[in-house]
């Protein structure tokens, strides 16, 4: 099975309720950035925050999505992990997806880093039993020893960050979103951190990542998707920053 | 293959899917589920024994209490008040509770993909570990007025299991609604405490005498009499049985065609 995404004319309207339709209509002209804002038939306000966007992404796609704030960027890579099912065209989807997109969703501060493994395991349609067989991989890698005994809420932001990326980061998708590079913990943990993300990369056959570093898209990415409110403006390469200096753009973006 | 939108397969088989999907994922539920309970009472030093301890407390009291205002005997009432008050928290949390499954999850149904049928049975095994918790309050009061269980209690997880199959669809669709309309959990909260008071919990059916019928028409009383009356060492009268049936039935139908209709605005709406 060939990994794939297509998407046709795809489009997502977001119903806004507790807005006073009056007074956000005379801002609709101030508008410089964000999906258009506008009203559907029934005369609620609604954004539309995708509006008949198409592209064709196949195997060894290293997809980067640019754009300026509100441009549809992040809710594009929720319709691409099944969060937002279209409200008009289609997308079609071959593999396993698995997103990035907020590392530290669904991690409960009261329970101990253990638990939280399992926890979150759970979310990412992981089976027990294999969570089971990856718990001493992730307890390893996080460097978080006695503390996963302890609960979540006693350890420091950093320390939560670990542990989050950790979790997960172990993972074998056909299909990986991420919603800017990640970079965690101190700078050892950076490094680590790096390799680990860059071996993922390595194994995954589509990627998907929405930045506003150009270092990190013409670095990682060999095709550019530029949105600007809600419509896709432009599919092109990369540009390539011929830099004389040889310094890492990853490394320069933590 | 995973397709969404226009060429997708019909709403109707996508809502299918996800309660079947929701059902496969059991791991999901029930792990989260007990976690939701070990979390509320973190810290504390009998954990959810608060559970059983709080209703045997309010038992105790409204027995005593009661007993002497409906003139009956203690010995008679504090059992059928206790068979009671488990049955009403479990059926009352649960119809409060659907409002907030969505909500609730906001957070993570904004992020991940997941059948939305795991939180409303993540919801009810939730409800139910607290249900039998708080039987250990019946057989603390069996056993100290002496009365002894019925083979009929065998049937106590056949009610069980009818009480659930009613708060799923209760669940998809005030989940769904409430998600939309932050006004019905408030709605809900005042509709379930009038149901408190035309519910025979804290006074026997009899009572109603010439108005009989509010308790034969209560869904949720008959409900409660597939669990009650097991416990009470009595068959379900036929008239529940029926009466549950066609609710059940009837619930889910209307419960697919509202959740097949509304399914994928509830990411929109959290």
């Amino acid at each position: 099975m060939t990994v794939s995404v297509k998407a046709s004319e795809l489009g997502v309207q977001f119903p806004i309720y507790n807005t006073p339709t009056r007074s956000l209509k005379k801002t609709i002209l101030r508008t410089a950035t964000g999906g258009r804002i506008g009203a559907d038939h029934s005369g609620r306000v609604c954004v539309r925050a995708l509006d008949q966007v198409s592209f064709e992404i196949g195997e060894g796609d290293r997809v980067g999505l640019v754009g300026q704030n509100g441009s549809g960027k992040t809710t594009l890579l929720r319709v691409l992990a099944g969060v937002y099912e279209p409200t008009e065209g289609s997308i079609a989807i071959n593999g396993r997806i698995a997103s990035l997109l907020d590392i530290s969703m669904g991690l409960e501060p009261e329970a101990t880093g253990y638990e939280n493994i399992v926890l979150r395991g759970l979310m990412m349609g992981i089976k027990p039993k294999e969570i089971r067989k990856k718990v001493d991989d992730i307890a390893e890698f996080s460097e978080l020893g006695d503390y996963l005994g302890m609960p979540l809420r006693t350890y420091s932001s950093g320390m939560v960050m670990r542990l989050a990326f950790s979790v997960s980061t172990n993972i074998e998708p056909d299909i990986l979103i991420m919603d800017e590079w990640l970079s965690v913990g101190d700078a050892n943990f950076v490094e680590k951190a790096e390799n680990r993300l860059q071996e993922l990369l390595k194994k995954t056959p589509i990627l998907v990542i929405a930045s506003h570093s150009p270092d990190i898209i013409s670095k990682l990415c060999n095709k550019v998707m530029k949105l600007a409110n809600g419509r896709l403006v432009a599919i092109e390469a990369p540009v390539k920053k011929e830099s004389k200096e040889e310094r890492d753009p990853l490394s320069a973006h933590t | 293959m995973d397709q969404v939108g226009a060429a997708a397969p019909s709403k109707w088989s996508l809502a299918v899917t996800d309660i079947k999907e929701g059902l496969k994922a059991h791991h999901v539920w029930i792990i989260t589920g007990w976690q939701d309970i070990k979390m509320r009472y973190k810290r504390s030093a009998i954990g959810p024994f608060w559970i059983t301890l709080s209703l045997g407390i309010t038992v105790a009291a409204m027995g005593a209490l009661y007993a002497q205002l409906f003139h009956q005997k203690v010995a008679e009432y504090i059992p059928y008040l206790s068979i009671g008050m488990i049955i009403w928290a479990l059926i009352s949390t649960l119809i409060m509770e659907s409002c907030s499954i969505f909500i609730q999850y906001e957070g993570i149904i904004k992020q991940i993909r997941l059948p939305f049928s795991v939180y409303v049975l993540r919801m009810i095994w939730r409800n139910l570990i607290i249900f039998f918790h708080n039987v250990v309050v019946l057989v603390f009061v069996y056993l100290w007025f002496s009365i002894s269980w019925g083979w009929q209690v065998v049937l106590v997880p056949f009610g069980l299991f009818a009480i659930a199959l009613n708060a799923m669809w209760i669940g998809l669709i005030l989940g769904t609604l409430s998600a939309r309309f932050r006004d019905i959990p408030q709605i809900v909260t005042s509709f379930v405490q009038v149901l408190f008071f035309i519910t025979p919990v804290m006074y026997r059916a009899s009572l109603l005498k010439n108005h009989m019928w509010v308790a034969n028409w209560n869904p949720a009383f008959n409900l409660m009499k597939l669990v009650m009356r097991p416990l009470q060492g009595r068959l379900p009268s036929e008239y529940s049985l029926v009466f549950v049936a066609v609710m059940t039935v009837l619930g889910w139908g209307v419960a697919l065609a509202f959740f097949s209709r509304f399914r994928a605005r509830i990411a929109y709406w959290v």
